[in-house]
Parts: structure tokens; sequence; C-alpha cells
């Protein structure tokens, strides 16, 4: 069972925000959505989620067309942060009303959830702190048992303590490998180690879908020195270049290839140290503007 | 995760090591019961795909052994290291020696470290 997006298009006030958004979903996974604030994450979320209309392209699941149904038909569960109804509503209103909405809807699991965190059905949702307020989202997602699950930047702002409650509710829910979850986040490290694939948003498309756990194992990060000032060709062609300081190059390169550390000894560097790489590299080498990136 | 030296390895290649690590040590014994891919998930704060594929390893590996409905039990250590592991493991042996010896660090220097090792086993 998948979810495919193919060719997602959606112009807002004669802007081209997403051009070309292609992914699919498998279950029991857990995908990233990461860029920098306004490239159109949530956007993605509205318009697979049919909040928006999209310009073109289509969703479908197991080869049925979504592009003509409601969100709730379509098996995804996606709150938009910008307009919660409920703010005012006590949790347990939250959860009879959710359950007129997804006829799955489990109010008990929902219920015992909240009780978990030491809430009670009687608390109104505007009166939690913003890391309840995140944790009785996530309940809802995973009360409503949609196969799907969007979560809009579920970590943002919140402590270590509450992250690694979420992180816990994502992990129980897609360890039987029945369920999907898509979080959009600005911070790439936000989404180390949970993530099983991570895609990146850039220019309307999804410009780079990685495997994390493959490109640490591919990638690799140097600190170079050369005789000359010159930098070599081969960083020119596989490498990004981080920063340089003086005569010290920092580069990654994405796929470093026994072809590309031939190469890269053949010009004899001085020296020649691998560093850890971390995400932020990653992410930087991904959105960084080229002028920017020897300076 | 406490292995901050093995940062630039992949998490389920992390997790590998720290669990060998911990059998060596004592820490986890034979018999012992690891805990289940979900559990272990919440606890290193992992997909759980990637503690599966973790787990795929150690077995294949024959650190651990899989008990089906019962659960996952650290195996006994080998006395003796079979022999095809070994024909495997001397050609990387052999390059790390060459990759030290170009760094310009001495056979005395890596003695010594295999030395230190030694003498932190219980």
């Amino acid at each position: 069972m998948s979810l495919i997006v193919t060719k997602l298009q959606k112009r807002i006030a004669n802007q081209e925000v997403l051009r070309d958004i292609t992914f699919s979903l498998d279950r029991g996974q857990v995908v990233g959505l990461v860029g920098p604030n306004g490239i159109g994450k949530t956007t993605i979320f509205r318009t697979v989620t049919r909040q928006y209309i999209a310009d073109g392209g289509t969703v479908t699941l197991d080869r049925h067309d979504l592009t003509n149904e409601s969100p709730q038909q379509a098996a995804i569960f996606y709150l938009d942060q910008q307009h919660l109804f409920f703010r005012k509503y006590a949790l347990a209103k939250i959860a009879t009303t959710y359950a007129l909405l997804y006829p799955s809807f489990d109010q008990a699991a929902f219920l015992h959830l909240i009780k978990k965190f030491g809430l009670t059905g009687g608390q109104r949702f505007q009166g939690l702190s913003k890391g309840y307020q995140a944790l009785v989202m996530v309940a809802m997602a995973l009360a409503s048992q949609s196969p799907y699950v969007f979560l809009d930047e579920p970590f943002d702002g919140l402590d270590v303590l509450i992250r690694e409650r979420i992180v816990n509710l994502v992990v129980d829910a897609v360890a039987d490998g029945q369920r999907t979850f898509l979080i959009a986040s600005h911070n790439l490290a936000e989404l180390d180690g949970l993530s099983d694939r991570v895609l990146f948003v850039k220019d309307g498309r999804i410009s780079r879908d990685l495997t994390l756990e493959n490109v640490r194992q591919q990638a690799v990060k140097l600190q170079l020195v050369f005789r000359t000032k010159e930098i070599p060709a081969v960083i020119k062609q596989h490498g990004r270049i981080l920063n340089i300081r003086g005569r010290v190059i920092e580069v990654v390169f994405p796929d470093f290839t026994p072809d590309v550390q031939a190469a890269l000894q053949a010009e004899q560097p001085v020296l020649n140290e691998s560093l850890p790489l971390s995400l932020s590299d990653l992410f930087k080498v991904e959105f960084r503007k080229k002028h920017a990136e020897v300076g | 995760m406490a292995t901050e030296s093995y940062t630039h390895l992949a998490y389920y290649e992390r997790l590998v090591l720290q669990i060998k690590t911990r059998i060596l040590q004592g820490i986890m014994q034979p018999g012992d019961k690891l805990p289940s891919v979900r559990e272990m998930a919440k606890q290193e704060q992992l997909n759980p795909n990637t503690v599966a594929k973790a787990y795929k390893q150690l077995e294949a590996d024959g650190v651990i052994y899989v008990e089906p409905g019962r659960g996952t039990f650290v195996a006994e250590p080998l006395k003796h290291a079979n022999s095809k592991a070994v024909a495997a493991f001397r050609p990387k042996f052999d390059a790390i020696v060459v990759e030290a010896q170009s760094l310009g660090i001495s056979l005395a220097t890596l003695q010594a470290w295999l030395a230190e090792k030694e003498e932190h086993r219980v």
C-alpha cells in the first residue's frame, strides 16, 4: 500500500509555490520533508490533503485517485496548525468531534493517551502549554488510525523531554509496519535517526530523496590543504565546498567513490583529514546559494 | 547515543558496535535477553527499521540469536574464531595497518594500542 504524489502543482498569488512535487510513501516508514522556512512544506501538506485545490498533478493511494476526495476518506491525517478550529474545545469534545470526521477515530485510545500525559478530558486545548498541545496533536493523529499521518514541525520549540515522548509515540506507531509518518521540519537534525528517508524541498520540487543511513556510508567531509592556492578540478567536480579558511578547504563529497579518492590523492594534499559529517552539513550543501558557496 | 567516537558510521552500525562493546565489557552476558526492536528504538530514539537492521547484522555475526516467540538473546562467545570470518577479516586488518603506517603511526604504537585493549579486558 503506498501513497503516490505525482507532478503536484500549486500557484498562490501568481507565484509558483509547487512546480513538480513527486514522491511516494510506503507503509511502515518515517519520512522527513525538509527545507528552509517558507519553501512550501505546508503548501505540500495542504495540497495533498486537498485543503488547496491543486493546479495539476495527482495523488493516488493504491492506484486509487484521491484528487477528488476529501482527506478523511483519503486516510491521511493532517492538522493545519494555523487553522485549529478546536482551540477552545475541551479535550473530550475534540475526541467526539473527530470521531464524526474520521469514522475510524478511536476515542478510548485518545483519552487513554492523554491520561498517560497527565491530562484530563475536561481541560481546554488552548489552556495547555505548547509542549502538551504538541503531544495532544500527535495523540489525535494516532487515535485517528489513519495509515498516513502528516506532522508539520512537530518538534519546533519543544524541550528534549517532550521531543522524546513524541518520538516514542511515533516509534510505537510505525513499529508494526502499518503506518507511515511524513514529518516536515526546517531542521534536518531533528529528523536524524528517526527517519528512513528525507525529502529535500527546493524550488517547488523534491530536489533529493535521501536515505540518511546510506548517505553516512557514501559521503565524507574532508579538511584539505594543497600546495598551490588553486582548487583542484576533482573538488569542483565532485565536491561541495563548505568553507575556505586561509589554505584550509572544508569540502563534502556526497558520493566518495574510489575514483574520487584516487583523483584527490593524485593532487598530493598537504593535509587530508576526515571530519565527522553532520546533517547540518548536508542541509547547507543543499540549500546554500551558489554565490555563498565559496567565501 | 553513547558511542560518540563512531559518528561517521550509519546508526545501525553504531548500534551494532555499541552492543558488541557491551557484550565484551560483560555489561550484557550470554543468555541475556535484548530489548525488543520497539523498546530498543525508544531507548535509543531511533527508527525501528534501523534497529531491526542492526539486530539482523548481529544475528548474522553470531553475536545474538533469535528464539521465535521468546525474543532475542546474547549468544555464547566464540571460543575459536570461525576460519571463514578470519579469512574475511584479515585483508581489512592489513589495510588498516598499511593506512596507519602511511600516516606515520609506527608498528610499536599500534602494538601499544593493542596492549591497552588487553589490559582493559575484563
